[in-house]
């Protein structure tokens, strides 16, 4: 009797241990890697290209690759090179631990004519296990300009361990050419415009912010100045909106007021870079803006308890929209977005605005996609209840309207949260782009959040080419 | 009646024998009811000292006791106390031939521990108690305490069903606010929210016992809206019990037998006692498959939820020491299942996996007839794991999900001692002492990473004084907190003034307080717009109670018996810790002391007992005020209480030829005005709909030591209720006009098996 008792105690203890050891595991995804994109294009003007091969989590030992060349119309070694170099095996490659991707670069000699219809085939060869080749294993380069005829692109918004709803990149797609650029958000401060007007933006992907003191003497601006006009920082409230560029990206509206040819006239102001998305607090700035000559900008900058100033001289280019510095004891111009042509929309963290009772507030939206307005791009939206993405063809953009709103695909293709929505990717809805040169594709994200499968930080569409330019 | 039985058991749980002393003599006795008939297993007490015994089979007692002046105290449940003044002589014998127990005009002789060291009388107690006891919990047939719960007055529920959570509110106050214990000792819980609530078995609930107000010089912090102390149920002695349990319940129309749509619980344990050693066991599975609602997807509306509880035990006592160790193991995965992504035929699912296990010690020593010391720890290891996953629809293949952020496993461990000490110096004075000592640790992704432990030692003393029919517990709570600047000192006192044989007035003050918890002081965390960091400097949220309560048990000829409570309180609570922009910088939500509430109530309970009817009514109106801060006046918000109404009842009535109970159980919360704040600044009043809850259920008697029970849940088929809020917000902030309830009318079948067999 006491035995069976002691049995019965002890399959008690036995089940408890039991249900609290096991665990559902689930087992991660297997390793791949792949190319970007199957087909890319290197322009006239380019004289390198990196080509990265990615794999879809970081590597859990180190990953040895090879790739494959076959070339068409062009020479390996004199009319082009890669590094690093070719043997007779192929390029050698190695995905290093913790890590999950590597490139390679392809140069081409100086002073090289080509008609244009040369190209490169570069294929994985092999890889060590356990990783395997992934679906676009290959890679058609072609030394000229292409237009795609669309591709699944998985944008690099991540620039190392940051949460993927803070993430680091601004990242520029260029649909016809298959191509991403990836750059920090945080990698300047001034926007000096190229066109006729004379307009500087401050960054609005950092969520920076300025103001106005009424002096013209950047020595005379001290700390005191900093205090008497109370918040610097953006609150959920209209009055902020002072404090920031139009949210549209209309240049005659920003808050640094128009560079006037007159000297006297630009005021001294103080600039807070931003800390918005996740990043760290950075020392304020005092900055005032002359023209220089006909066709550039004059900035004087310090930090504000400075008793001196720098000068840094910008001169408008041709180009791009603007010329970006980033300001640093030594401030500098520096790339950050591709040459206007060469990108068609940007994926960002960006200061936009929102409702908030009555009245609009400046709010900030991850993942906000604003469509190159200033070189020609239009965008549409269509409902898939309509037609659905796989059935739109040529014939059926009689009847779309394309418009150039900077924000028409925003942040309305997905949702973050809502009571009536399921988080993750709207699946209800794709875009129609119209791209800087007039090809018009058809778009759809498949994810961008842990909720629809995906990752975030790493928004992940499709496209495919509905009517060529012309 | 097996009610008396079972709480006899439990006061005899708590009684040990007195010692021979030399010069010491025998107080015999013998208990009779008015009609001559013996009273077994009536609580003999001999005041001032603390042991007990009591009535055997033939109704008698015999006690040895030194020479000396004391009263004698005979209670039983459901009968008047009987108390005689009785003088013992050296090596004198005394004897004292037919004590009669009249029936009681109440109940009021129900045993509660909640703020004591030892069991005493709802009638004797100082604080204001409700018990929910052993047969409410069993004809409702509940499968979790929510289900018990939601009927009684001043409580409210709130479902989160994105996190799958369920917090607690109590008079107004939200769950950060009450303190769950189970057995007297702290359950931990990760956030604000209760969720402790929902992980214990309720089959091995003995009784509930809830006091309002604040019990800080007890209970320490997280008592400022009340106590809910869950007593569990403890072997007998020389008994071999197995109870075994089964219900099938439905969840509005869905069900499908024991597995996938639906309730279903089954449950197990095993009880042994012998030779002062005890062992207990027991396993409880609970699935709640989910409710679909008018989800059309693959998501649910409400989420599947499947819990293994479980405890394992041990005791040992005799005359001088009784000590026991449970651990209480609770393993529950929430399985939040995602939409199918139509461009990728990917579903994202989500696991919450929480793991408790909670290890108690529980011990007394009798140093003396006049000295006891009580020693508790517990130990509580808990953790979650959020485990989010893709399955392709197309193939079945489930991997896990590569977003940085998806993976995630917090831990939680608390710490915590209790030494008490209870001193009998004369019958006009009993000391309580103790001491407490809480330890709390975290780690977790949206914790700061170098977020230390928190610890908390206080003193407590507590002496009840009693002068005639007066009794008075002051009590002080000396605090010291290692990560933040606590209150020195927390003052309470509580009085009981028998202004007649029937009617009893009881009044109290207390200051309670809430320590920040590691969350407040230590969360952290960052998105596109929200940022949200903890604040190390925070103080703790007190409040001034006051309350005070008039019980009248009606004396009616037999079988009548009524009870009858009108009580009342009024809450002033300040710095309150709430969330605000930093001043130096607009872009950080941090949490501040500002919020200022106050909330007041009056509340009137009636309790009767007829023959074979047990009914209960109660009434309450609570009224809050002022929770929008300190200019809430000049924006809008009204210089009143906003008062809501509720009203509850509970009847049952017992079939005696065939062993039927029939009960419902019924509560209507009334419609709630509150405000809100469609901008900065301006506020407005709305109206939180009412709404009513009743269940309809039965018990049946079957032999075989089983028994049937069944009925309907939910029986307005109450699914959701409107917020009465018209706030819209943008893109990110779309706010719903309802707040789910419950998911619909349900019925319910159980068997249970109580099977005992007394083994001398």
């Amino acid at each position: 009797m006491n035995t069976k008792l002691y049995y019965c105690l002890a399959f008690i203890f036995l089940s408890l241990t039991w249900s609290s050891c096991k665990d559902n595991e689930i087992s991660l995804p297997d390793q791949l890697v792949q190319f970007e994109a199957s087909e890319q294009g290197m322009n006239e003007t380019d004289e390198e290209l990196s080509i990265k091969l990615k794999l879809n989590r970081e590597a859990t030992e180190d990953v040895s690759l090879v790739i494959d060349l076959t070339t068409s119309g062009i020479t390996y070694g004199t009319e082009f090179t890669t590094s690093p170099q070719a043997s007779e095996s192929g390029i050698q490659l190695r995905i290093p631990k913790g890590k999950s991707e590597t490139e390679f670069i392809i140069k081409k000699a100086s002073d090289l004519l080509l008609d244009g219809d040369e190209s490169v085939n570069f294929k994985i060869k092999s890889v060590t296990a356990p990783v395997i080749i992934g679906s676009t294993g290959n890679l058609l380069l072609k030394f000229g300009p292409i237009i795609s005829i669309g591709t699944t692109l998985q944008l690099n918004g991540l620039i190392g361990n940051e949460s993927g709803s803070s993430a680091g990149n601004a990242v520029f797609v260029d649909l016809s050419n298959n191509r991403q650029t990836a750059v920090g958000r945080s990698s300047w401060d001034l926007g000096f415009s190229n066109g006729e007007e004379f307009r500087v933006i401050i960054n609005n992907l950092t969520s920076a912010t300025a103001r106005l003191t009424n002096k013209t003497d950047l020595n005379q601006v001290t700390a005191a100045d900093t205090l008497e006009a109370g918040n610097w920082s953006l609150g959920y409230t209209p009055e902020s909106f002072n404090l920031i560029d139009d949210p549209l990206g209309d240049l005659s509206k920003t808050v640094i007021a128009g560079i006037s040819p007159s000297d006297g006239e630009n005021q001294v102001y103080i600039l807070n870079p931003g800390t918005g998305g996740g990043l760290p607090v950075r020392p304020w700035w005092k900055l005032r803006i002359l023209r220089k000559g006909n066709d550039g900008y004059l900035l004087q900058y310090a930090r504000i308890q400075d008793q001196s100033f720098k000068t840094i001289e910008i001169k408008k280019g041709a180009d791009h929209h603007f010329q970006y510095v980033q300001l640093s004891t030594e401030a500098k111009i520096v790339d950050f977005s591709p040459a206007s042509s060469q990108w068609d929309f940007r994926w960002s963290y960006a200061l936009y605005q929102t409702a908030f009772g009555t009245t609009n507030i400046p709010y900030a939206f991850f993942d906000l996609i604003a469509i190159n307005q200033h070189s020609g791009v239009e965008a549409a939206e269509v409902m898939a209840s309509k037609i659905s993405y796989s059935n739109f063809t040529e014939a059926d953009l009689a009847g779309i309207t394309f418009e150039n709103d900077v924000y028409k695909i925003g942040s309305n293709w997905r949702v973050t949260s809502s009571s009536t929505e399921p988080v993750g990717v709207r699946t209800d809805r794709y875009y129609l782009i119209k791209d800087t040169t007039g090809n018009i594709y058809k778009l759809r994200f498949l994810s961008f959040h842990s909720n629809d499968g995906g990752e975030r930080g790493k928004p992940k569409f499709e496209y495919s080419l509905v009517k060529k330019n012309g | 009646m097996r009610y008396i039985f079972l709480l006899s058991i439990l006061l005899m749980g708590q009684c040990t024998a007195l010692q021979a002393q030399n010069e010491s003599a025998f107080l015999k006795g013998r208990v009779i009811n008015q009609w001559g008939q013996v009273l077994p297993k009536a609580q003999v007490r001999v005041l001032p000292l603390i042991e007990c015994t009591f009535t055997n089979q033939n109704g008698e007692f015999s006690l040895q006791i030194k020479p000396g002046r004391y009263e004698l105290i005979i209670g039983m449940l459901g009968k008047e106390e009987f108390r005689q003044e009785i003088q013992m002589e050296p090596r004198n014998n005394l004897t004292l031939s037919s004590i009669t127990l009249k029936d009681s005009s109440n109940l009021l002789e129900e045993v509660v521990v909640t703020g004591s060291l030892y069991p005493q009388s709802l009638k004797q107690t100082v604080y204001q108690t409700r018990v929910i006891s052993q047969e409410q919990i069993q004809l409702r047939g509940g499968t979790n305490l929510q289900a018990i719960l939601n009927t009684e007055l001043g409580i409210r529920f709130s479902n989160d069903l994105i996190l799958g959570t369920t917090d607690i509110e109590l008079l107004g106050m939200s769950g950060q606010n009450v303190k769950i214990l189970l057995d007297g000792v702290p359950m931990t819980d990760r956030g604000a929210t209760r969720e402790s609530l929902g992980q214990i078995d309720i089959n091995q609930i003995e009784r509930i016992e809830i006091v309002e107000g604040p019990m800080s010089v007890m209970y320490g912090t997280d008592a400022l809206a009340g106590v809910i102390n869950i007593i569990s149920k403890r072997s007998d002695d020389h008994i071999f019990k197995i109870n075994a349990r089964l219900q099938e319940e439905t969840v509005a129309h869905e069900y499908q037998p024991f597995t996938s749509s639906g309730v279903h619980n089954a449950s197990l344990s095993l009880g042994y006692k012998k030779n002062g050693w005890g062992l207990e066991g027991s396993l409880s599975r609970n699935n709640f498959g989910g409710w679909q609602g008018d989800k059309p997807g693959r998501a649910k509306a409400w989420m599947p939820k499947e819990q293994w509880l479980g405890s394992a035990g041990i005791g040992y006592n005799n005359q001088k020491i009784r000590i026991s160790y449970r651990l209480n193991g609770t393993d529950e995965s929430l399985r939040s299942l995602g939409d199918v992504n139509t461009n990728t035929q990917m579903a994202a699912d989500k696991y919450y996996l929480t793991k408790r296990w909670f290890h108690q010690l529980h011990s007394s020593y009798q140093i003396s007839d006049r000295l006891k010391l009580g020693v508790q720890g517990a130990f509580t290891d808990y953790s979650r794991k959020t485990q989010s996953s893709n399955l392709d629809v197309t193939t079945g293949n489930r991997i896990l999900s590569m977003d940085a952020g998806a993976q995630d496993r917090s831990t939680f461990q608390t710490t915590f001692g209790r030494g008490t000490v209870v001193y009998q110096f004369s019958k006009h004075l009993t000391l309580l002492g103790g001491i407490d000592f809480t330890q709390n640790q975290s780690k977790g992704a949206r914790i700061q990473v170098n977020a230390p432990s928190i610890r908390e030692t206080a003193l407590y003393i507590s002496p009840e004084f009693r002068i005639s029919r007066l009794k008075v517990r002051p009590g002080l709570r000396f605090l010291k907190n290692s990560q933040y600047t606590a209150p020195p000192v927390v003052p309470s006192i509580n009085s009981k003034l028998q202004i007649s044989k029937w009617l009893d007035l009881r009044m109290g003050y207390a200051r309670g307080f809430r320590s920040p918890d590691l969350r407040e002081l230590y969360f952290s965390f960052f998105d596109a717009s929200h940022s949200i960091q903890g604040n190390p400097n925070l103080k703790a949220e007190h409040s001034n109670s006051f309350n005070a309560s008039l019980t009248a048990g009606i004396p009616f000829k037999s079988p009548l018996r009524i009870t009858s409570t009108l009580s009342g309180f009024y809450n002033h609570f300040q710095n309150l810790i709430g969330t605000a922009i930093r001043a130096d910088n607009p872009a950080i939500t941090t949490y501040l002391n500002i919020e200022k509430f106050k909330t007041t109530g009056a509340s009137w309970n009636n309790q009767l007992f007829f023959k074979q009817v047990s009914a209960s009514i109660g009434f309450q109106y609570i009224g809050r005020y002022n929770r929008l801060g300190a200019d809430a006046l000049t924006n809008g918000e009204s210089n009143n209480f906003n008062w809501t109404p509720e009203v509850n009842s509970n009847i049952s009535y017992q079939f005696k030829k065939t062993e039927t109970t029939v009960g419902i159980s019924f509560k209507h919360t009334g419609k709630q005005p509150l405000y809100e704040s469609p901008s900065d600044d301006t506020y407005r009043l709305i109206n939180r709909a009412a709404y009513n809850m009743a269940d309809l259920t039965f018990t049946q008697k079957l032999g075989w030591n089983l028994k049937l029970n069944g009925g309907i849940r939910n029986v307005f088929n109450v699914t959701s209720i409107n917020s009465g809020s018209a706030l819209t917000g943008g893109r990110g902030h779309q706010s719903t006009a309802d707040i789910p309830l419950a998911y619909g009318r349900s019925f319910f079948l159980g068997l249970a098996y109580n099977w005992a067999k007394i083994n001398q």
